[in-house]
Parts: structure tokens; sequence; C-alpha cells
């Protein structure tokens, strides 16, 4: 016999089968049994010891991230070891989620929503249709705003990298010409130096100026140097750097203009 | 009808994905998954949102999807042009700052030399000679290179010792120089060298690749 108080109380039997439809049941349990799976055999496809990574909402910025990782190998002298299948499998699993599982949960949610049968609040579609949103909307997103943001940022790296480089440039020919101006300073009048001094000395016409830098020795001494090299590339842009009475550099370099 | 869309679009990327995919190289794996993926989803909308679905809906889901897609493309193309030109910048600040330590270790025994030789009063020793008391124990084809740790890069080898003539080869054993053909002095190809060559009439350098 069954109770009385089992047919009244929150709702009907036939509301309370629609809240938990079979479709619905069949999601829960499939959920819980790949959650299970993972927790009791999760160690056995990632180690311990690497980092979990579940998904990559933008799988491009992993791609990248691994060629600069590459990069840095090759930076340090060590071998290109090869792309993790964890690391795979987290950018396959960004991809899925935004192109395939994602919108395969929202768009046919919502056309069940729109042609199905009414329902109450608690059912599959309206689950199906949130859970889709926020799939997709992980790697749109994100997506959307890196396309939007990402020129900007690249160019502004380029020209910070073009003005490092120039500058380096600069140095480079600045320690070309300290070392040339050192030899002047060893070198017996006879061989047309300095006899120990650098007084008389001036940067010859091959040094003087390069693609995009030139070099003047702007303040010369018996025991000192003082070598200016300024960029073409970037008017006002420059460095200076004072040389002592053993060719080396007295402190650090004066960076000038956009140099500094 | 939904379950067998979700199966098929996961089975088909992934098997694209792996299949396409190289050890080294993350980005043909991607591209190939990111095109099956990118029809599938074109398919799947189409599919979805036929009638009774409102048309102008559909064409804003459409569009959407369609800006979705050229966001994607455009993002990952530009980015895989940034990072490999990350990777060239990383490669070319390691050339740079080899060219750099070698340019500042290489003169140091040759310049010690050239000093010692015009400081004679009568030029009795020879430049190689006096370059041998500067860098004992020298012989060609050492390495004269003072390294700071095991791992370092970079070596100085005596490729000429004469008695008029020293000269000595910096070289980097990892990161590549301009030429990826250059023959370098220890039979590698393409790293960074330097040459340095000591006469009476002082130093001329040469920076090889």
């Amino acid at each position: 016999m069954i109770p009385k108080t089992e047919t009244t109380g929150a709702g009907t039997n036939e509301e309370k089968k629609s809240e938990f439809s079979p479709m619905f049941l069949r999601w829960l349990v499939s959920l819980t049994i790949v959650t299970l799976l993972f927790l009791f055999f999760g160690d056995y496809v990632f180690p311990r010891n690497a980092v979990r990574l579940a998904f990559i909402p933008v799988p491009w910025t992993m791609a990248g991230g691994f060629v600069i990782e590459q990069a840095l190998d090759l930076f340090s002298g060590r071998e290109l070891p090869p792309i993790s299948m964890e690391k795979n499998i987290a950018m396959l699993t960004g991809l899925l989620m935004a192109f395939v599982i994602g919108p395969t949960l929202l768009f046919f949610s919502w056309r069940r929503l729109l042609t199905g049968p009414k329902q109450s609040k608690l059912n599959p579609s309206i689950i199906g249709f949130v859970f889709g949103v926020i799939f997709m909307s992980s790697g749109v997103l994100g997506t959307i705003a890196s396309a939007i943001i990402h020129p900007q940022v690249a160019a502004s790296m380029r020209e910070a990298q073009a003005l490092g480089e120039n500058r380096d440039e600069v140095i480079s020919g600045m320690r070309r010409v300290s070392l040339d101006a050192y030899q002047y300073k060893i070198m017996p009048k006879s061989y047309a130096g300095g006899g120990g001094s650098y007084m008389g000395y001036e940067v010859p016409s091959v040094l003087r100026k390069l693609e995009t830098n030139e070099f003047i020795a702007t303040s010369v001494t018996d025991t000192s140097l003082t070598i200016t090299g300024s960029s073409t590339k970037y008017p006002g842009a420059g460095v200076q750097g004072v040389y002592d009475r053993q060719g080396r550099l007295f402190r650090t370099f004066s960076f000038m203009g956009s140099f500094r | 009808m939904a379950f067998i869309w979700f199966v098929a679009g996961v089975v088909v990327v992934t098997a694209v994905f792996f299949l396409a995919g190289e050890s080294l190289d993350p980005w043909p794996a991607l591209d190939a998954a990111g095109v099956v993926a990118a029809v599938y989803l074109l398919a799947l909308v189409i599919f979805t949102t036929r009638k009774p679905f409102p048309v102008k809906s559909r064409i804003i889901i459409l569009l959407f999807c369609v800006g979705f897609l050229f966001a994607a493309g455009s993002f990952s193309t530009t980015f895989r042009e940034t990072t490999a030109w990350q990777k060239n910048q990383l490669l070319k600040i390691l050339g740079v700052i080899q060219h750099g330590i070698i340019d500042s270790q290489m003169p140091d025994p040759l310049l010690a030399t050239l000093e010692k030789y015009h400081r004679q009063p009568s030029k009795k020793k020879t430049i190689g000679q006096i370059f041998k008391e500067v860098v004992p124990d020298v012989t060609i084809g050492k390495d004269i290179y003072k390294r700071d740790a095991e791992s370092d890069s970079l070596r100085i080898f005596v490729a000429g010792l004469t008695d008029d003539e020293v000269v000595l080869i910096g070289q980097a054993t990892w990161g590549k120089g301009r030429s990826p053909e250059f023959k370098n002095y220890d039979g590698k190809s393409g790293m960074v060298q330097e040459r340095a060559v000591l006469t009476a009439k002082g130093v001329t350098y040469d920076s090889q690749n």
C-alpha cells in the first residue's frame, strides 16, 4: 500500500519524472563514471610528478609556449624534448571544448528548448544549454580577445626588440673601437701608435661608421678615452663609455635618448 | 542525434589531431584538427539552426561562428609568426652574447703579447715566443678559453703559431652564427666563429660567422 503522503507535497509524480528524465540521468551517470575513472586511473595517464593541465581554452597559446620552450632549450644547448602527451591532450581538449563539445551541447539544447515540449526549470536542455555556453565561451572569448590584442602586443615587442638590438650593436661596435684604441696606446710611435698614451687616437674610418651606428672618440687623455656610439636609426639615442689605461670599461655605460 | 554528432565530432577531431601530429612541432596537429573542427562547427550550426529556428537568429549565429573562426584563424597565424620570430630572436641574442664574450676574451692574450713584444728594447724574442710565455704549454689546436662552468659553450683555439704570427679562433659549440653552411674550426657547422691574427703590426679581427 502506498502511503498518502507520496502523492501529495511539492509536486506530482509527473513533475518529478520530468526533472529526472532518462536523458538527464544518462548524462549524470556518464559524467560520474568519467570522474571516477579519472580519480582512480588518472595517475596512470598523467604521472604524479608532472604538472597537470586539464585543458587550455585557447590551445594556440600552448603551442606558442612550446615553441618558446624549444628556443630556451636551444639557447641553453639542451636537446629538444618531444611534445608531451599531457600537452597534446590539453591542446586537444581546448579545441574540442570550443569547437565540438560546447557548440554541440549549446545548439542541440537550444533547438530542443525551441522545438521541444515545455519543461520545468531543471531539465536536460537547460543544463545542456548552460554547459554549452560555458564550454564554448571559454574558447571563444579568449580567442577573440587574443585576436584583437595580439597584433598590438606583437608590434610593441618587435619595436622594443629592434631598439634593444640596435643598442647591442652600438655596444659591440664600441668594444671594437676600444680594442683598437688600446692597441694604438700600446704600439710604439714607429708603428703609428701612441707610445703608451691614448693621445692622438682617432677612430679609423673602417670602424667609424657602421650600418646604423657611428662612433667617435669624444675625449682623449694619456690614460683614458671616452667613446660615444650613436644610432643613426634612432636619432638622439646613443651609448657612452669611458675606458681606462688597461683598455677596460670604467664603471658602466651611459645610455642616451631612447636607449635609456 | 546529439550524441551521434558529439561522438563523431570528438572522434574525427581527435583522430586528425594525432594523425597529423609531429613530435617537435605542435602546429601541424593544431592546424589540421582546427580545420576539421571549423568544418564541424559550421555543419553543426547549419544543421541545428534549420527550420523552425528563426531565420534572423540563424543568420546571427552563423555570422558569430564565422567571426569566431576568423578570429581563431587570425590569432593562430599571427601567434605562430610571433613565437617563431621570438624563437629566432632568442637564438640571435645567443649569437650576440657569444660574439660579445669571444670579443672580450680572445684579444686579452694577444694584446698582452703585443704589449710585451713592443716593450722589449731590442726585439730579441719573437711574437710566437712571447705568446708562449703569456699562455704557457700552448700548442696548435689547444683550447685556451678559461671556462667558468663545464656547460660553457665557448672555445678559443690556437689555430696558428709561428715566430711572426699567432692565429686564434673563437667559436661557440651551440647556437647559430650567420650562415648554417659555415664550417667551424672544430668540424661543426654553422656556429658563431671569430678569428684574430696577431702580428707585430697589431691584431686584426675577422667575424667569420
